[in-house]
């Protein structure tokens, strides 16, 4: 279970903070007046909130689905699905695998030459 | 757009097979070149190669099979037949290094001073380390079958301790062989005996630690909720090789390690 706190001040402790810089008391006058000042809001996210549902998950890029969607029918053969990382992987091998097969085969001709009789 | 008629997955044109290919000649020529010409290079790069192979195309088999949904009932029937035969395979290729023991233990040469063991060859006791070992093995064989009914059950958190104790359990196995090897008082060298002895317990061992990895993989995978209660072929594999290993350890406790000392 994970709660992510966005913000870790409680909405008590806003109205508690905003009473305080209110001061004890308002004169009767002025109650509308204070109780606009009340309510002005102060743009602020949720304060906690979990990455159970599709929102929040993708909210903090945790979705399974927030890597890619391996099923986009994009014609892309399914070894290079997610895109860069799968492209270096491949060429990383090709390069491997070929320069080293050029290699093999080299140094198979240079052991295949008979030696020089001393 | 064009869906399929029938309940087979035709795989997407992949290019691991030729390079798993190419990377089966680099590490065969470097074993020459290493044997012969005292050069790694050649051998390093098919090693290498041979594990960015194995990584890309089973994991190409994962998103397949677990993200794009393409393994059917049919699918894993194929891949039931297929390790199955595979594993057979492997009985088969045990098999020769078994009839190569006993071809020459069964009737020892004079050079061997006409007996079993050899003249001059101290055998280990099967009763110390390799009893443990087999306990080990026996023992991770009920813990894999543990988990096995665990996944099926739903029962998330069990089936991960069960895997768990199963892999630790291998590596116990293969930490114990490895320090039985370093103190071992006869070598691969030492005639028929030693011949027999290390390349049958050497490809075993490696055996164990392939099945290890596998283990490993699909415990991974079990965390990241890949299986489910019906659908985890992947650990049912690794399961069955698994065991597969554990019977081989036996016939080479009761025939080496046993009836040959």
């Amino acid at each position: 279970m994970q709660a992510l706190a966005a913000d870790t001040r409680g909405p008590s402790r806003v109205r508690a903070a905003s009473r305080r810089r209110r001061g004890p008391s308002t004169p009767a006058g002025s109650f509308r007046a204070a109780r606009r000042r009340r309510w002005v809001v102060r743009a602020r996210v949720p304060t906690m909130y979990y990455k159970f549902n599709g929102f929040t998950q993708r909210l903090v890029g945790a979705a399974a689905s927030a890597a890619y969607n391996p099923q986009k029918a994009d014609g892309l053969p399914v070894h290079l699905k997610r895109g860069v990382p799968d492209k270096l992987l491949y060429r990383t091998t090709m390069a491997l695998t070929i320069g080293g097969t050029i290699y093999c085969l080299v140094a198979l001709y240079m052991a295949s030459q008979p030696r020089s009789q001393k | 757009m064009a869906h399929q008629a029938h309940s087979y997955h035709m795989v997407d044109p992949s290019p691991w097979p030729i390079f798993g290919a190419a990377t089966a000649l680099l590490t065969t020529s470097g074993l020459i070149m290493w044997f012969h010409y005292n050069s790694l290079t050649l051998l390093t790069m098919g090693l290498l190669s041979m594990l960015l192979v194995m990584l890309q195309w089973w994991r190409d088999v994962v998103r397949e099979s677990t993200f794009q949904g393409h393994h059917t009932p049919t699918v894993q029937k194929g891949l039931r037949y297929g390790m199955i035969l595979f594993i057979t395979s492997e009985a088969f290729f045990f098999l020769g290094f078994f009839w190569a023991f006993f071809h020459s233990s069964l009737a020892p040469t004079p050079e061997l001073g006409g007996q079993w063991p050899p003249t001059g060859i101290n055998p280990m006791n099967p009763l110390e380390v390799p009893l443990l070992n087999t306990a080990i093995l026996l023992a991770s064989g009920v813990t894999v079958t543990w988990a096995h009914h665990s996944i099926t059950e739903g029962n998330r958190k069990q089936a991960i301790h069960a895997l768990t104790l199963t892999i630790i359990l291998g590596f116990y196995f293969t930490a114990l062989q490895a320090m039985e090897y370093h103190e071992a008082s006869f070598s691969i060298a030492d005639s028929v005996y030693g011949s027999t002895f290390f390349v049958a317990t050497g490809f075993h061992g490696l055996h164990v630690i392939i099945g290890s990895s596998f283990l490993s993989v699909c415990l991974l995978r079990l965390i990241k909720f890949h299986f489910t209660s019906n659908h985890h072929f992947g650990f049912e594999a690794a399961a069955w090789y698994w065991h597969f290993v554990d019977i081989i350890w036996l016939f080479l406790y009761m025939s080496m390690y046993w009836w040959g000392s």
